[in-house]
């Protein structure tokens, strides 16, 4: 499917094996259009229009600096000029792109942050850049892409308790390396009984960003048809999907699944999470754009409910987005979440990328349901970070140590 | 751009990823900010102008922040060859114009040492470090980004082959 949404957006060759391919749709998170923001204003225009742009305020959502304050000011005057409307901290760009009505299958959408693959577990091409690329975009409409050599992985089976996608991505690292994955298309097609759902396969989406693929979808289904009918109202017929040739098949048996941790370091260093129980934490986070969705609070809060999060523990959830901090709200889970002690972070970035509240200090320990736990990723060098589910998440904040989260479903 | 890239090596490990080439909180506007970022999280960081940086697998994986590449350019770095590099960090460089090759044969250069005067050939796609009496390989690059690169970032090169002078 990726080949045919590349043919579908075809602008004609550019250079070896690279042709130039028509973007429907630009995601353009605030730090990274800040840095194209004296070129746009030298040109005066740009040659996408405001329909097919996704401005979010989400790094620096507030801005926690002088630095960033200023940074995020100059980003709104020069929207102010263009006549563009920025979603000011109404949450992560790549969840504010996977509800938004523009994002459907067979689109091609382009991003200046690495995740905005994420956008693939709707059946779109969708891929990050940085700013040079997308800005190259917005001034000629288009850019240069090389066709991916493809990778189907086939889900089996059925997903078994506090198993969540999470531990379907992280056991494709485990068993594949970063090296293998880097620059291929991958497709992901979900042949469980039990249906993997929406949220779990933006999560499994979301890391695909890690391993440098070029990009990645979930072959559009009726999980899919179900997430567009729910969101716009009435879902698009899904296009069809043309037969590809693929490079390669991986299949993994979901059944055969048991919760996983990435060791700190990197999201390739993976272990079960039974192996590394007991281990004690400082502090645990659930959300960012890896996780943080309505799914993941509501198995946080059957975790929770009725629980209190460990003495001395730091727990802190953060919404991925407005719209799932008030749905959320609505179905009772921050209330859980609050009651057992756990602090509420504002739909925003937050400590992933070490950027704003929640950092942590040398030595400390975390888990962490984000995509990165290279070392300095949240704060200190030296602090460690241990990549889990939203279950393992919420089991951690109520023992303060590693747990399987099984025990306490 | 020049062909060859003369300088001394840094020699690095396997996946340095972004975090650890320019630390998230070092993403600034000015060019004085990003460079005090550059391996600021490695204890023997030494001076970085005119380097160039011998890495393993999967060099720059991580944030797309261009801060990263920018930062490293304007710290002087002047080249980077690597076993593997991460797609984003790999058009980030090209993009803005820093000489960088992927498929380094790490066994053939494993005697280079950090501080070693080493060059970077990307017309004979090697690495030269005359007194070990290293000749490494490296990948050529696809021809879209060779010329990317010989134009010195992908600005110039738009302007080359593409009309970017009209307004919507």
């Amino acid at each position: 499917m990726l080949t045919e949404i590349l043919k579908r957006h075809d602008a004609g060759p550019a250079a070896g094996a690279y042709r130039w391919y028509a973007p429907d749709l630009a995601l353009l998170p605030e730090y990274a259009l800040a840095l194209m923001e004296d070129d746009i204003r030298r040109r005066g225009g740009i040659a996408l229009s405001a329909d097919r742009l996704l401005i979010a305020a989400d790094h620096f959502a507030p801005p926690a600096t002088i630095e960033r304050a200023a940074m995020l000011r100059m980003v709104q005057d020069l929207c102010a000029t263009m006549g563009w409307e920025p979603r000011l901290f109404e949450g992560i760009c790549h969840q504010l792109l996977t509800e938004d009505a523009r994002t459907l299958p067979g689109t091609l959408i382009i991003g200046s942050d690495s995740h905005t693959v994420t956008a693939g577990a709707l059946g779109c091409f969708a891929a990050g850049f940085g700013s040079t690329d997308v800005y190259g975009a917005l001034i000629t409409g288009k850019i240069a892409l090389r066709a991916p050599r493809l990778i189907r992985i086939v889900i089996a089976g059925s997903l078994p308790p506090g198993v969540m996608g999470k531990d379907v991505i992280l056991e494709l690292f485990r068993r594949c390396g970063a090296e293998k994955l880097n620059g291929a298309g991958i497709e992901f097609i979900d042949e469980t009984r039990s249906r993997i759902c929406q949220s779990d396969r933006f999560a499994i989406c979301n890391l695909i960003a890690e391993c440098g693929a070029e990009a990645a979808l979930f072959l559009p289904d009726d999980v899919t048809e179900a997430f567009l009918a729910e969101r716009d109202g009435n879902a698009p017929p899904l296009p069809g999907i043309a037969e590809e040739s693929y490079d390669e098949e991986i299949v993994i048996d979901a059944e055969a699944l048991e919760p996983l941790v990435a060791l700190p370091g990197s999201p390739f260093r993976v272990a079960a999470l039974r192996a590394y129980e007991g281990l004690a934490l400082h502090q645990v986070v659930l959300g960012s754009c890896a996780a943080g969705r309505l799914e993941d609070f509501a198995v946080a809060a059957a975790i929770l409910d009725g629980r209190r999060v460990a003495p001395g523990l730091k727990a802190i959830a953060i919404p991925a987005s407005a719209k799932v901090y008030l749905a959320a709200l609505k179905a009772g889970y921050i209330a859980t979440l609050v009651a057992a002690g756990v602090c509420i972070g504002n739909p925003s970035c937050g400590p992933c990328g070490a950027i704003d509240k929640g950092v942590l200090a040398p030595g400390e320990r975390c888990a962490a349901t984000l995509n990165r736990n290279y070392e300095g990723r949240m704060g200190a060098p030296d602090a460690e970070i241990y990549l889990v589910n939203a279950a393992a998440a919420a089991a951690a904040m109520a023992t303060g140590k590693l747990t399987d989260p099984r025990k306490l479903l | 751009m020049r062909e060859l890239i003369e300088g001394a090596a840094l020699v690095l490990g396997d996946d340095v990823n972004t975090d650890i080439l320019q630390p998230s909180r070092y993403f600034s506007l000015e060019a004085r900010r990003r460079v005090a970022g550059v391996l600021a999280g490695q204890r023997e960081r030494g001076t970085l102008a005119g380097i160039v940086i011998l890495a393993g697998r999967n060099f720059g994986v991580g944030s797309s922040r261009e801060s990263v590449a920018r930062g490293m350019i304007e710290a002087g770095v002047a080249a980077i060859a690597a076993a593997s590099v991460s797609r984003i960090f790999l058009r980030n460089a090209v993009n803005r114009g820093l000489p960088i090759a992927a498929g380094l044969d790490r066994a053939a250069c494993a005697t280079i040492a950090t501080g070693d005067r080493v060059a970077l050939d990307l017309r004979a796609q090697r690495v030269i470090c005359t007194s070990r009496s290293v000749s490494a390989a490296v990948d050529p690059l696809d021809p879209y980004l060779a010329a990317v690169l010989h134009a010195g970032g992908l600005l110039p090169y738009l302007e080359s082959v593409c009309d970017t002078s009209t307004s919507p």
